[in-house]
């Protein structure tokens, strides 16, 4: 698995707070660039050239594409290059390859290695929603290259993101400023992100490992697909609240990507709202409302919406299982879209039932997102006789009743904090609370933490 | 900035005064969770002595106690670690390698990783070897910035084990022995039931039938390279083994390819008949580890392969 060495980290983070305060407050933004263009050159090396250049490309095409009608689809065309060559010739199937990862992590010397890039997508994405807002009139061109360069490779977001629109960053970069206050809370999300990744999230990819190696068949077989749900949460949700919590050490409030408890949405429309949602957030944006706009009767809405998901799902990776993935999640939406749900009777019931309808088909789904073809994934399910693992209880009841308890810990937060980010409902708390809940989280990662690595299942795409 | 630094400080020190205080109450050895098997070490005073370098793997099916009776004025050592992979495999050859005495080594192939099994801190320490400047030497012809990740990583992980404290919890509730009797009531429900199938043998078909691009291995094969050039400035002979069972696909697609590029002088060949007896699911203790009379076939059925080798050279 791909991980985040957490000393190296908590090095370059000490060595971050240093150079930004050693500079005046005017100049501060200018310490994060030289930081982050190093933190990225440790990352991939010389091919950061290549990111160089695609932010000159930016840059220059920022200031013409006003005036020019072709600047626009010409840069999007050579921004995109980069991320279809990383996209088409990524080998392998993403679940195997996060595997592998962890046994073998040598570069590969093929040609189209250049372009696989860690961070590339994100690189992309923001280069091409800074220049349509610049087309749009959202803002105007950046005259300083170097300000446009801290936007496209700051190193807190520049990993799996969250994305953001340059006009919500640029402000921030301006008022960089290290505090009591913004130390706090920053710690306060690494704390809460170390928790949900090295106990929740590795816990629960390594009972998932357990169970898919074992004779676990038939129906009981979406029992993993229910687990890679869970995994995925906890994994990538706990890796943004790290790197929100890094930046918040500087002052900088980097976008939610995930709303709390969006594990327990009641409907797939619920889920995309509060799922990878500065993600969902650029696609429709930057996608679905300009394609929409050259339908003015509403009549291809829903197939606007389908293709979008079509295109999300490719994004992942090109093949035609998550092509199929893609479309089975475009149809559930737009089927909700199209017709009403409405559970009768008991109103207390609706949501719980909702839940459970989601959950049902959203495991569902996970299994043929981590399946490397659809085939297994039939054999298991409707071949494979319907059995538990041998020795079920005895062997999983530990660590199955582990992961509830710290699961149900998360979640209790979660409810809690309503709609509000974790280091906001902690800072809310009296003192003797507050710091009842960072021994907690510190003790049950001592106890229960698999390891000192924070890991991303979303790096690779 | 002072105040939340203050805080911090405060918050660290009553973490580790609790940290400090459970590890007092559980009384373990400290930061030593897996110990390598080098019992027999002490005991070498014979002429050739076969060392068998990897992973728990080696640790749980090698059996000198077998093998060294079919060789005359040899001994045999298992210097299996838990969680060995081939650096850690390398670090222990290197050190071995320059001992004196004749010597053949036969080393387990297990994929790089950047980062070493708490098992080989026990090893250094017991032969006071400098892993530092051990991992330096192996690793010279890996990039300043891989370097500075496996260390980064070694670091990381001597933090955590340190402070980690899932086995003294363990150890205060006696957790251990609770699991013990578990998996000993679990084996007696389950005898005679075939558990764990065959599928994690490793099969003589797939020993050629694993394809992956070599270029890939260059990493593995200069680290063997430098192995080999100090093995024969030493007279000491290095012989590579695939392991029989494996627990991840990904590990085979790694290791069987390496194996496969290897000169044949430097690989033990295993025969389809070998393979196949040693195929059962009775010779597990789990999906990846031999249990002993796993452990008790495959020593007596790898002497010949062990024979063929030693006596060519």
């Amino acid at each position: 698995m791909t991980g985040i060495n957490i000393v190296l980290a908590g090095l370059f983070v000490c060595l971050s707070i240093l150079a930004v305060s050693l500079v005046s407050k005017g100049n501060r933004w200018k310490a994060l660039v030289v930081v982050s263009a190093l933190f990225y050159y440790l990352l991939i090396g010389p091919k950061i050239f290549i990111i160089l250049i695609m932010a000159g490309v930016t840059y220059t095409f920022g200031n013409i594409v006003r005036e020019k009608k072709y600047a626009l689809p010409i840069a999007v065309g050579l921004l995109l290059v980069p991320l279809i060559l990383f996209k088409g010739t990524n080998e392998g199937h993403h679940f195997a390859n996060y595997r592998i990862q962890s046994l073998d992590n040598m570069d590969s010397p093929i040609w189209y290695a250049v372009f696989q890039i860690l961070g590339l997508s994100y690189l992309t994405f923001n280069s091409i929603s800074y220049l349509v807002d610049i087309k749009r009139n959202y803002i105007a061109p950046q005259k300083n290259f170097f300000l446009l360069l801290l936007y496209l490779i700051y190193f807190p977001s520049v990993f799996s993101g969250p994305l953001h629109r340059a006009k919500y960053l640029f402000g921030q970069f301006e008022n960089i400023e290290i505090t009591n206050n913004s130390i706090t809370k920053g710690l306060r999300l690494i704390l809460w992100a170390l928790f949900k990744n090295t106990v929740i999230a590795q816990r629960l990819f390594a009972l998932l490992t357990l169970l898919q190696k074992s004779e676990i068949g038939g129906p009981y077989y979406i029992l993993v697909g229910f687990l890679f749900f869970a995994y995925l949460y906890c994994n990538f949700s706990s890796f943004i609240d790290f790197f929100q919590g890094i930046s918040q050490i500087f002052n900088i409030r980097l976008k939610d990507n995930f709303g709390n408890r969006v594990y327990l949405s009641a409907s797939r429309q619920q889920f995309w709202k509060g799922w990878h949602i500065t993600l969902n957030e650029w696609f429709r944006d930057y996608f679905f409302f300009i394609i929409s706009k050259y339908d003015k009767s509403r009549k291809y809405s829903y197939l606007f919406l389908f293709i979008t998901f079509l295109l999300i799902a490719l994004w992942h990776e090109i093949s035609i299982v998550l092509l199929i993935w893609g479309c089975l999640n475009g149809l559930w939406v737009v089927i909700e879209k199209k017709v009403s749900f409405r559970i009768r009777g008991n109103s207390r019931l609706r949501k719980p039932l909702g839940v459970v309808y989601h959950l049902t088909i959203a495991s569902l789904l996970a299994l043929i997102f981590i399946s490397p073809d659809l085939g297994f994934l039939y054999q298991k399910i409707f071949v494979e006789a319907a059995q538990l693992p041998q020795g079920f209880m005895d062997n999983y009841l530990m660590k199955a009743s582990i992961l509830i308890l710290c699961i149900g810990i998360m979640d209790i937060h979660y409810y809690l904090a309503k709609n509000k980010r974790i280091d906001e409902y902690i800072g809310m708390k009296p003192r003797w609370v507050r710091w009842f809940i960072y021994m907690k989280l510190a003790m049950l990662i001592l106890v229960f933490g698999l390891s000192g690595g924070i890991e991303n299942y979303y790096i690779q795409f | 900035m002072k105040q939340a630094t203050l805080k911090l400080l405060v918050f660290l020190s009553a973490l580790t005064a609790i940290i400090l205080s459970i590890k007092g109450i559980s009384n373990r050895p400290g930061g030593i969770s897996h110990p390598t098997n080098f019992s027999k070490q002490t005991q070498i005073n014979k002429g050739t002595t076969f060392y068998f370098i990897g992973s728990s793997r080696v640790r749980s099916g090698v059996a000198p106690n077998i093998i060294e009776p079919h060789f005359e004025n040899t001994n045999v050592v298992n210097l299996g670690i838990i969680g060995g992979t081939f650096l850690s495999n390398c670090i222990v050859a290197d050190h071995i390698i320059q001992q004196e005495g004749d010597k053949v080594l036969f080393i387990e192939l297990s994929p790089l990783q950047d980062n070493v099994p708490s098992g080989l801190s026990t090893f250094a320490s017991k032969y006071e070897i400098n892993l530092l400047a051990s991992i330096l030497r192996i690793t010279s012809h890996f990039s300043l910035s891989e370097k500075a990740v496996m260390f980064g990583n070694i670091v990381n992980q001597r933090i955590f084990s340190t402070i980690s404290l899932t086995h003294d919890i363990q150890s205060i509730i006696s957790f251990d022995e609770i699991q013990k009797e578990r998996r000993a009531g679990l084996a007696s429900s389950y005898a005679g039931i075939d558990r764990f199938g065959v599928s994690s043998f490793l099969t003589y078909n797939e020993i050629e039938g694993v394809s992956y691009d070599t270029n890939l291995l260059s990493k593995y094969h200069q680290t063997i390279s430098f192995l080999k050039n100090l093995a024969d400035q030493h007279q000491a002979q290095l012989i590579f083994f695939l392991p029989i069972t494996f627990n991840r696909q990904a590990e085979r697609d790694i290791v069987i390819p390496l194996y496969n590029t290897l000169p044949d002088e430097m690989k033990l060949e295993y025969s389809k008949h070998f393979l196949d007896q040693m195929a059962r699911s009775k010779y597990l203790h789990n999906r990846n580890h031999l249990n002993q009379q796993g452990a008790e076939a495959f020593s007596q059925m790898i002497v010949p392969f062990v024979k063929n080798k030693t006596d060519k050279n």
